[in-house]
């Protein structure tokens, strides 16, 4: 895996690669809640099956440095168009998704979590399905166990992300993304926006 | 407790080379045991970091069965501190000059303020409680993968000098770029490092 990419990293300063394309992450979760809202399910390269769906809290921003501007939506934990509404006219006022909170259901498990779109890292990981082990199970070596499971489970969990991600990258790299992946997102953004003012106004 | 119990929160690092003699329990175990934790609760030491059995942050022993889970390994990175702010110290400071002045009917001269200053301080912070901050860390072999705990910069900066200096193995962070170059052909690569920033809106 790391000699694949070894060519690449000649060229080039980490941290300066990571900063300069800082964007990447933030595009994804973008393209990620949009998406969802269309259809929560995901058919992923690595043969997994994904659903996704944004809850709790969405954070957008748009700008850079002094000019950055950064909204915080607070929502339900199942939320509505009218909810969404804040976060329609934000990406439509050119913010992007920097954060947000995620649940990622497959055919096995469930996770919640915190996902950044500066580092992906997965934060405040909840497994609320499909963890088999608990410590309450035998003491010392439950302990083990919860742990040897709650392992394979962050593991499937990144291979997910992994899936996601892969599947954004390609898209964001074709010709497609402006020509059809763009103006799909936004006919979505104006629906929903046209949606959710009708809602308010009733 | 993020990898056996509670919330979990990870950032992912892909280990760039392997040891020279191959990734084996000798070499893991005399690298662990060099850099193990060396305890401070007696002495006036500041800051003390090493390594700790994952489930007993007491212990040093690292037998194989403390750390090798079959397909990968695991340990904490404990790091203990205890902190004494100036403001503290010239206030006991004062004290014990008062107490000098009075015993002595003099002021101490500078060499002498230093020599007290210099004891009172070391009392200080033995008297002064640890602080005792645990970074779990998950080394899965197969994947050439290391999950720590934690994602602040300060924890990743700890992590990665001690890493360094443990295991002598370069390490890079996974994040958008770097995952997004390991996940895409290589004829992709250059496209993606001179990726520039879309809007979603026009």
């Amino acid at each position: 895996m790391a000699k694949k990419t070894q060519n690449i990293w000649d060229s080039y300063d980490f941290l300066e690669l990571w900063q300069d394309k800082i964007f990447l992450g933030h595009e994804f979760l973008t393209w990620l809640w949009l998406t969802s809202e269309v259809d929560s399910s995901f058919s992923l390269k690595n043969g997994m099956e994904a659903e996704i769906f944004f809850e709790n809290t969405l954070r957008l921003e748009s700008g850079q440095g002094d000019s950055k501007h950064s909204v915080t939506c607070q929502l339900s934990k199942e939320p509505t168009t009218t909810e969404w509404a804040e976060a329609f006219v934000s990406v439509m006022n050119h913010k992007k998704v920097i954060s947000g909170r995620v649940k990622i259901k497959t055919p096995e498990r469930e996770w919640t979590l915190n996902l950044s779109g500066d580092n992906l890292s997965p934060k405040s990981v909840k497994i609320t399905a499909g963890a088999s082990f608990t410590s309450d199970e035998g003491g010392e070596l439950g302990l083990v166990g919860q742990f040897l499971d709650r392992v394979a489970c962050l593991a499937e969990l990144n291979a997910v992300l992994e899936g996601l991600l892969a599947r954004f990258m390609e898209i964001r790299l074709s010709k497609s993304w402006e020509s059809d992946e763009l103006p799909r997102l936004r006919r979505w953004v104006i629906k929903w926006d046209q949606e959710a003012r009708g809602q308010n106004q009733q | 407790m993020g990898f056996i119990k509670g919330g979990a929160t990870m950032c992912r690092y892909r280990i760039l080379e392997e040891p020279e003699g191959g990734l084996t329990d000798n070499f893991v175990e005399e690298r662990l045991k060099k850099n193990a934790f060396n305890d401070i609760e007696d002495s006036p030491e500041e800051l003390s970091v090493g390594w700790v059995e994952l489930f007993n942050h007491l212990n040093t022993n690292f037998n194989q069965a403390s750390y090798n889970f079959g397909g990968f390994l695991a340990f904490t990175l404990r790091q203990d501190e205890r902190k004494l702010s100036a403001k503290t110290l010239n206030r006991y400071y004062a004290i014990r000059e008062a107490k000098f002045i009075a015993e002595t009917g003099r002021k101490p001269n500078t060499i002498k303020k230093t020599e007290m200053k210099e004891s009172l301080r070391l009392d200080l912070l033995r008297r002064s409680l640890l602080n005792t901050n645990l970074y779990q860390t998950v080394w899965l072999k197969e994947h050439n993968e290391v999950w720590l705990d934690g994602t602040s910069e300060k924890i990743r900066s700890l992590f990665e000098d001690f890493w360094a200096r443990t295991f002598g193995l370069a390490i890079r962070l996974l994040v958008p770029i770097s995952l997004g170059l390991e996940l895409l052909p290589e004829q992709s690569h250059d496209a993606l490092a001179n990726l520039e920033p879309s809007s979603i809106w026009d």
